[in-house]
């Protein structure tokens, strides 16, 4: 028998604090419910203001969902046996700063320690700089005589017939001569960057985009430690230290109310389209979103953008190949608390190829150079497509290419809605094709400006392949905090194509 | 409508009442200089091939976003001479020959809340004297260095590009005998950026960081990495730096006694210093003041909050963080009234 809910915000995870954080909305007024099975979920779907999740025995609606989870056994140091011989050892040996709370955990506990006169060392690759809630613990190591150090090289042997630990490492660089030995059974160790199964299946179910090593990401995540890709959807645990948990709430709070307010029209600023006669149900719009606002529409057998979800990127309009994608304006608020739901009003701010191939972009949303008109097709003009994040858009918005003739310029609002099919397009009238994009690590849209280069490339193969120029096409990556590129735009608009 | 005032057009700034006045409050910013953007225009991204995560980018359309809210007005050549509270709301005036007494659009009273966003202010020269510079030529500040990075082109960085530079890091900092006794944050990470980005330019340019310690700016092998591109980095704080043609310097490694090297350029990676006019800024606006001379707000509801460099050292993305932290507390202040 299925059990069904509807709640204003869905907890996923197991979490001590989960008590805190459901008094902390109901007191809001908000209706809270929480999953900690986390592998009873079975499906998850929708957008902010309207999540569905399946579970083996219940269907649970919501307008926002909070992740509790932690991410790994970051939180559970190893506990040696401090009462043993020799001295005290925490070891946090990770290849980055150690997550605030496993530093605080290992501070606290130092000092502890520290004060019933016990020889404790704090050892760690990269000791994390002070913040969070961190500098006071320093101090109080410190004065309580707790021994820092940092090391690049660390070699662990044990010797099990004295069950004895002997730790040698070196200074901050590797050739340095070994400095520092201990020999202990008390050791407290914890360098597992690995993420949980839990915390895996979380982040898969609920298609969320992670690094490498599993951690959720977002768009410059420190800023934002509760954030994640996906809209409405917000990690607790990610980097926040435990006495941190109210500010951390706050913040979400903050967050939801942004889509909760009625006069407030500038929540979600674009979203794509999909037109169900030209779909092909390929499944390569949903594969590349990175901000799970695709979903397939099974009834209609086409793809559907949840409007709410959409953050406007155009990595899908790039990408899908019968051209079925549009992007425009959405107006209108998060269908929660309000009865306004969004509206399109179909406005275009980039358009695909039409299927005239009579010019990839209708010509009044192109913007031709200023100076005596030069007919696209004369010898050597170039067209400059660029990410609005990116270097590309100071260009522009400076005035730096006013003068310039031999350039026309087209925004996009991440560079992996460039696509080879427009680019080639591109070179029917123009004599050079330039994309610039954002860096590798600083596409907003995580793969974006990979993208762009990835599809640069090909065309570049393509070209060589039918024995023209490859310098036809080009690409630069420039952040948007920088003007230098510049003169890389210049010297490729005026270099020769022959 | 709630109303805020923001003291300071810079990141942190302007970060807070665009984060304000997207949640419909309006904001009035009061500038003292003549225009936005505080220290970070000076600044320059250090991106080679790689983005190196400086957080500069978050800047850049931040100035337009904020010029094209509607609920944000800002005065700029305005400083605050005044703060006084009545019914829960404060009302400020201003010193005289602010240029906001010339315009009526701007109202100065009922305030629910203040975020004070005054900055920091690099090294003082004062700070200088342990190295014992008798001349200042060859030498120049993270400040320079940060503007020959912004000016670059994809050619060249110096006019007359230097065959050795040493960057002498924690200048004026963590030592107990000067006020100057925290890390700053920011030195080692601008530092070494730079000199990565000198480094592509000029492979045999021969670098080296004296250094006290450093600190964590990327994971992984950041400093190996270094290294490896043939940086050198010596473990003391030089003993005395001589500027001239070439710059002079004396440091002791231990294991030698007192070496001597010469270079041609030398840059003082100077940190982050309480603003100089903190004293005021901590009086006008009942705050106090640590013993470095940050800014701290009194108390959790008294109304005024302090936010970025003005209250602590950060980096831009701190700076970034911190505006937009302060301002939901506001926003939670606000909404509970």
């Amino acid at each position: 028998m299925s059990n069904k809910q509807a709640v204003n915000i869905l907890l996923i995870g197991e979490n001590n604090c989960n008590n805190y954080v459901c008094e902390y909305f109901s007191q809001k007024g908000f209706s809270v419910a929480c999953i900690t099975d986390v592998f009873s979920i079975r499906t998850f779907s929708g957008e902010i203001g309207n999540f569905t999740v399946n579970t083996n025995d219940s269907e649970l609606k919501a307008d926002f969902v909070l992740i509790t989870e932690h991410p790994s056994a970051v939180y559970e140091i190893k506990q040696g046996d401090s009462s043993g011989k020799g001295p005290v050892v925490f070891l946090l040996d990770y290849n980055h700063e150690s997550p605030p709370a496993a530093s605080i955990y290992a501070l606290e506990n130092a000092v502890q320690l520290a004060r019933k006169k016990k020889k404790v060392y704090y050892l760690a690759k990269y000791i994390r700089t002070a913040g969070q809630g961190v500098e006071d613990l320093y101090k109080e190591a410190r004065k309580s005589g707790v021994v820092f150090y940092k090391y690049s090289d660390l070699q662990i042997d044990f010797c099990p017939d004295d069950d004895e630990y002997t730790l040698k490492m070196n200074g901050l660089f590797p050739d340095d001569e070994p400095k520092l030995s201990i020999q202990t059974k008390n050791i407290f160790i914890d360098n597992s960057m690995d993420v949980s199964e839990r915390f895996l299946n979380i982040a898969a179910k609920l298609n969320l985009n992670t690094n490498k090593q599993g951690f959720l990401t977002e768009d410059r995540y420190f800023l934002a430690p509760v954030l994640t890709s996906r809209r409405g959807v917000y990690h607790l645990t990610r980097d926040l230290a435990a006495e941190r948990l109210t500010e951390g709430l706050d913040t979400i709070l903050v967050n939801m109310q942004l889509y909760m307010d009625d006069e407030n029209t500038n929540a979600i600023i674009n979203t794509a389209t999909v037109d169900g006669n030209k779909c092909i149900f390929c499944y390569n719009c949903y594969r590349s979103c990175t901000h799970a606002a695709l979903e397939p529409d099974l009834k209609e057998n086409q793809m559907q953008c949840l409007s709410n979800a959409c953050e406007g990127c155009g990595i899908c309009l790039g990408i899908c190949p019968a051209n079925a994608i549009t992007l425009g304006e959405a107006g209108g608020q998060v269908q929660c608390f309000t009865s306004s739901g969004a509206q399109g009003d179909g406005s275009l701010v980039f358009s695909p190829l039409s299927s005239e191939l009579s010019g990839f972009i209708p010509k009044n949303t192109r913007e031709p150079s200023p100076c005596a008109p030069m007919s696209p097709s004369d010898s050597r003009k170039t067209l400059m497509i660029y990410c609005e994040n990116s270097g590309g858009w100071n260009m522009k918005e400076q005035n730096k290419l006013d003068d310039v003739c031999v350039l026309d310029v087209i925004p996009v609002p991440c560079g992996g809605s460039i696509d080879v099919k427009y680019l080639s397009s591109g070179l029917l009238e123009y004599d050079k094709v330039l994309s610039v994009v954002c860096h590798d690590d600083s596409c907003r849209h995580f793969n974006g400006s990979k993208r762009a280069c990835v599809q640069t490339e090909h065309l570049q193969r393509l070209l060589d392949a039918s024995g023209i120029k490859t310098k036809k096409a080009g690409i630069i990556k420039a952040s948007i905090a920088t003007y230098k590129m510049h003169y890389e735009i210049m010297a490729f608009a005026e270099a020769s194509s022959l | 409508m709630a109303r805020v005032l923001v003291v300071g057009a810079g990141v942190t700034g302007y970060v807070a009442a665009y984060t304000l006045a997207e949640h419909g409050v309006e904001v009035t910013i009061v500038e003292k200089a003549d225009t936005f953007g505080g220290k970070v225009l000076s600044y320059g991204c250090k991106a080679e091939e790689e983005c190196q995560n400086c957080g500069l980018c978050l800047t850049t359309r931040l100035w337009s976003n904020v010029y094209e809210q509607k609920n944000i007005h800002t005065a700029f050549n305005s400083t605050v001479s005044d703060v006084s509270k009545k019914s829960g709301k404060f009302s400020i005036k201003l010193d005289e020959g602010s240029d906001a007494l010339n315009y009526k659009k701007f109202d100065f009273n009922n305030f629910d809340a203040i975020i004070v966003c005054t900055g920091f202010e690099p090294l003082l020269h004062s700070l200088f004297a342990h190295l014992h510079i008798d001349c200042t030529e060859g030498l120049i500040t993270g400040n320079q260095i940060e503007n020959l990075m912004l000016n670059r082109t994809p050619d060249k960085i110096f006019e007359n590009p230097p065959k050795s530079i040493a960057f002498i890091q924690c200048v004026g900092s963590r030592d107990q005998n000067e006020s100057g006794n925290y890390c700053s944050k920011v030195c080692c990470a601008y530092s070494t950026r730079s000199a990565r980005v000198i480094h592509s330019y000029y492979p045999e340019c021969e670098i080296v960081f004296f250094y006290m310690e450093l600190q964590n700016v990327k994971g992984g092998d950041y400093y190996k990495e270094l290294r490896e591109l043939g940086i050198k980095f010596i473990n003391c704080r030089p003993l005395k730096v001589t500027g001239g043609s070439p710059v002079i310097i004396e440091y002791d490694n231990q294991a030698e006694g007192i070496l001597r090297k010469e270079f041609d350029l030398a840059v003082l990676a100077d940190g982050i210093c309480a603003g100089s006019e903190n004293s005021r800024i901590a009086g006008i606006f009942k705050l106090d003041m640590d013993k470095n001379g940050f800014l701290q707000a009194v108390g959790d509801d008294s109304g005024i909050y302090v936010a970025g460099c003005a209250r602590a050292p950060m980096k831009i993305e701190e700076a970034y963080a911190d505006a937009v932290t302060v301002a939901g507390k506001v926003l939670c202040q606000i909404n509970k009234q």
